[in-house]
């Protein structure tokens, strides 16, 4: 039996849900699912411009993982934009390197770099936060 | 609890930077004193390395102990890690710093 894969690991939450196409054709279609690690390894590969070896470091995976993960992101993501279907970002055997919360009064995420219980969010001081969780 | 929001000039009305350590001007705002403050950032134009000078010129030198933006670059964020830094990441990318004192009741 092939060992199971390490939970990616993310740095930083993606800041929205989602994309919606737009325009004429932009008519309600079955969304693509794009994993948290999938969007991560865009982010680090594509926007960061760090090498294969270096983002799977960051991400604590081995390379060819990576490479799998980053081959599936670009086929969801050339599929939503030349099928125009809506991308949703939920998802993937993630860990994050932090604790990090979600203030649902100014959808600001932020980070806990202490293990202690928070109670408000850290910059409207609303008390309707939530913690992101991580799947496994 | 001091923050350091990156901004584009150094008053309030001032739109809120999308390049964190590129920044030309940092907002620090201290929440207990309910001051504000600017610096200006003089590793704008660096070529390279920007990020752990902009932390040492924030945390060394002007105690900040939390970094407000849109998006940090990788290095940035591994830095401020290391040092134990709060990272505050805002949802809208149109903001001004007055909208942000508002949201902290400071406004």
């Amino acid at each position: 039996m092939a060992r199971p894969r390490n939970n990616s690991k993310i740095q930083i939450p993606p800041r929205v849900k989602g994309f919606n196409p737009q325009g004429y054709y932009a008519k309600p279609s079955k969304p693509i699912n794009l994993n948290i690690e999938e969007f991560e390894v865009i982010r680090l590969l594509d926007y960061e411009n760090l090498s294969q070896l270096e983002a799977s470091k960051i991400m604590e995976i081995s390379r060819p993982s990576l490479t799998r993960i980053y081959d599936r992101a670009r086929k969801k993501i050339a599929q939503a934009l030349i099928e125009v279907h809506p991308i949703r970002i939920e998802g993937g055997k993630v860990v994050y390197d932090e604790h990090w919360y979600q203030c649902s009064t100014c959808q600001s995420h932020f980070s806990k770099p202490d293990s202690d219980d928070v109670s408000c969010c850290a910059l409207c001081l609303s008390d309707d936060i939530h913690k992101v969780e991580e799947e496994k | 609890m001091i923050a350091a929001i990156p901004v584009m000039s150094n008053d309030k009305d001032a739109q809120l930077s999308l390049k964190f350590a590129r920044s030309p001007f940092f907002a620090l705002i201290n929440r207990e004193e309910k001051t504000c403050r600017f610096i200006e950032n003089p590793f704008a134009e660096d070529e390279k390395g920007v990020g752990p000078k902009i932390l040492s010129l924030l945390c060394e030198n002007n105690t900040v102990d939390s970094l407000v933006a849109f998006e940090l670059g990788l290095k940035l964020q591994q830095h401020a890690k290391t040092k134990g830094l709060q990272f505050i990441i805002l949802k809208e990318n149109n903001n001004k710093l007055v909208d942000i004192l508002k949201l902290m009741r400071l406004e």
